[in-house]
């Protein structure tokens, strides 16, 4: 046995490690029970391979977003302006899309608005001295204007792309890509500044602040980042159905929050704040719906269930003494 | 700690348990598939609302003819506003078995219809005009067609409420629509409501001719409430919004039960049925809705579809057909309503059909297409009269 291995076990607490990892220990407790409940309730179904395409395809806009919104809540933060700029972004790109015939341009387009968008949440927040809920409060009501206004000019209530959006669709292009955004999301959340300095954020800003971090330019950086994970969002969002009305993009803010809170992610961010809440919180998310829909269970009763196992994870991974909900 | 983690499992499980116990709850009592001479079939009802009288009741209508037509449901309910959610909903029922999808929604519908062909199942409309989709789809091998909400053109109805109001003898009246955009037929009933009073104010006195006021538009709100300010000499309201959600509550905010209203929409609650007619304030005069039965045409077609039998008279294309509705426009009437209405009762045994008419308008069993359509036509108040009789 080696020293090290012996000094590890001398130092190494169960109980401490167990304490440690509960939001971790949740979220999979959650994954693992969800799957094997709903294995047995569908009759199998859950593990056909069109409803794993489904479940693939149903998770790649959540978990996309979700893999951004952690640099946000990790802050303790949280934008309510997302899902009406997932709608406004998906109209630009039909838009687009119908007059030029490039999708490129379009995300071109949409993503120097989402980042925008980023600087407008992260640093008006801070220069006008307002919680950041605030500035995106005021966000979602500008996209909500825009996606009405822009809805009413076009004189129908859904407008399609015409745009082949078949690819986008294949699993092994959603895997792809929501593995290279792991990846890159996953390096700059634990091996960057950006990673430890918004959880340092969340756990205390005024420490950070103290410690010499720049506060407010690792909050606009943040928002930046979740800003092209949301343009990204919704090009996939977009290929999901190839159109887009007045109310795409409605309840995602929620949906988001939703995921990330099964996820394991404490509300209130800081240290404890873990990448694979964005994956697995999404996951679950959708396989609980799904599970609930391939079980048979009354469409009345759903909610009951979901609302059950959103309160209980959510006491469990908050952290009391600083309060539930996001700044 | 143990005692942390103890939580987590109990809670987790708690919820998952529940969804177990609904799965159980949800099973039908008896599967008599090998009673049956038809084979099992399972359909997916896509509403977009999960409860209220009209799910309750469609809910009562499709279980109370199952065990006839040998069939199971998976029921889900749609989004309004989010094409994603709605494809997914699609999904989930594809996901689940489902053979035939029935859909209340013109949401995302080009990519529910490729799905659909992929997954080899068929997808009928329920109250459903695919006013966005319908050319794009009518001719696609998986879809069946759809019926709709009452008629699909807006003239008749507009110049029906405009007979009446003529009649009754008000004098100043107010319009209320949705934007065009979102309810493109309901510009048909104002335009033919205003061409019937036009025609009728070009040979009517001077004191008898009628004001029309501009089309007052909701963008899904309630009316606003200084409505009745702008528009103080109003004695009567076409609502060709649903009134009783829209309107009526704002008359009773302001003390105007005073003005009549004429509107669209049903809602059995007692405010709004005590105060119709002749009863109470009589502020309402008119309320409509579409037949819950009328699920009966895409559900026939998805059968006919799945059976591999057409009708003999099949059109070449999927339709889009009109489906009578229940108007109620005095209190005989809505006695009629209460007594024997399924979507009032929420009772099966209200319905215009059984199990047994159901089957026996499947193309298998010898029906026609023609005996569909005239089905989900002859559905009025005055054909529940002639039942109740």
């Amino acid at each position: 046995m080696s020293k090290t291995f012996k000094i590890f076990k001398s130092n190494f607490s169960p109980l401490l490690w167990i304490r440690q990892n509960s939001g971790d220990i949740v979220s999979y407790l959650g994954l693992v029970l969800c799957i094997s409940v709903f294995s047995v309730t569908s009759g199998g179904r859950l593990w056909s391979p069109y409803n794993i395409g489904l479940i693939l395809e149903s998770t790649s806009v959540y978990a996309m977003i979700a893999l951004g919104a952690m640099f946000i809540y990790s802050m303790g933060y949280m934008d309510v302006s997302v899902g009406p700029q997932l709608g406004v972004y998906a109209i630009i790109m039909i838009l687009i899309i119908n007059a030029t015939g490039s999708l490129l341009l379009g995300f071109a387009v949409i993503l120097v608005i989402a980042l925008i968008a980023g600087f407008m949440n992260g640093y008006v927040a801070v220069w006008l001295g307002v919680p950041s809920i605030v500035t995106s409060l005021f966000l979602m009501f500008i996209f909500s204007g825009v996606q009405i206004l822009l809805m009413e000019r076009t004189g129908v209530n859904t407008i399609s792309a015409n745009f082949n959006f078949e690819a986008f669709l294949r699993p092994e292009v959603i895997f792809t890509v929501l593995a290279v955004e792991i990846l890159i999301v996953g390096y700059l959340f634990n091996y960057t500044k950006l990673g430890k300095y918004v959880k340092a954020i969340g756990a205390n800003e005024v420490t950070a602040s103290h410690c010499g971090v720049n506060t407010t330019f690792w909050k606009v950086v943040a928002y930046l980042a979740f800003g092209f994970t949301v343009a990204l969002g919704a090009v996939f969002l977009l290929a999901r159905t190839g159109s887009a009305g007045k109310g795409t993009g409605s309840g995602y803010a929620m949906d988001i929050m939703l995921a990330l809170i099964l996820g394991g992610m404490p509300l209130s961010g800081g240290m404890t704040s873990r990448l694979r809440s964005a994956v697995t919180g999404a996951f679950t998310y959708v396989l609980l719906s799904n599970g609930l829909t391939l079980s048979g269970v009354d469409v009345t009763v759903i909610h009951m269930i979901k609302a059950v196992i959103f309160v209980g994870v959510t006491l469990l991974t908050c952290r009391k003494k600083y309060g539930v909900l996001p700044r | 700690m143990k005692k942390g983690i103890v939580k987590v499992a109990a809670i987790l499980l708690t919820g998952l348990i529940m969804a177990a116990g609904f799965t159980g709850c949800s099973k039908e009592k008896g599967d008599s598939a090998s009673e049956q001479s038809r084979a099992k079939h399972r359909i997916g009802i896509g509403l977009y609302e999960d409860s209220g009288p009209q799910v309750t009741a469609v809910k009562a209508f499709l279980e109370s003819i199952k065990d006839e037509l040998n069939l199971d449901y998976v029921y889900v309910t749609l989004s309004m506003t989010d094409e994603a959610v709605n494809k997914t909903r699609a999904q989930e029922m594809i996901s689940a078995g489902c053979e035939g999808i029935i859909l209340t929604m013109d949401s995302a519908t080009e990519a529910i219809m490729s799905e659909a062909q992929k997954a080899k199942v068929y997808v009928a409309g329920y109250l459903n005009d695919y006013d966005v989709s319908y050319e794009s789809i009518k001719s696609h091998p998986n879809f069946v067609g759809t019926v709709v909400d009452g008629r699909y053109l807006g003239h008749g109805w507009g110049k029906e409420v405009a007979d009446r109001v003529i009649v009754a003898g008000h004098k100043n009246i107010g319009l209320i629509k949705f934007p065009v955009w979102a309810f493109p037929h309901q510009e048909e009933m104002d335009q033919s409501f205003r061409g019937t009073i036009a025609k009728f104010n070009e040979t009517a006195s001077d004191a008898d001719k009628i004001v029309l006021q501009d089309t007052e538009e909701l963008m899904f709100q309630p009316l606003a409430s200084t409505y009745f300010e702008a528009h103080p000499d109003v004695d009567a309201i076409f609502g060709m919004v649903n009134g009783a959600e829209f309107i009526y509550p704002v008359q009773v905010a302001t003390g105007r039960t005073d003005v009549k209203l004429y509107t669209a929409g049903f809602n059995p609650s007692n405010d709004i049925l005590d105060n119709f007619g002749t009863a109470g304030t009589g502020t309402i005069q008119e309320l409509v809705y579409s037949n819950v039965e009328a699920i009966v045409y895409p559900l026939v077609m998805l059968l006919n579809k799945i059976d591999g039998v057409d009708f003999e008279d099949q059109p070449a294309e999927a339709d889009r057909v009109d489906s009578s509705q229940i108007i109620i426009t005095s209190d005989e009437k809505l006695d009629i309503v209460r007594e024997k209405s399924l979507y009032y009762t929420g009772d099966a045994a209200d319905a215009f059909l059984d199990g047994k008419d159901v089957l026996a308008l499947l193309a298998s069993e010898g029906g026609t297409y023609k005996g569909l359509v005239k089905t989900v036509q002859t559905m009025s108040v005055e054909d529940l009269a002639v039942v109740l009789k």
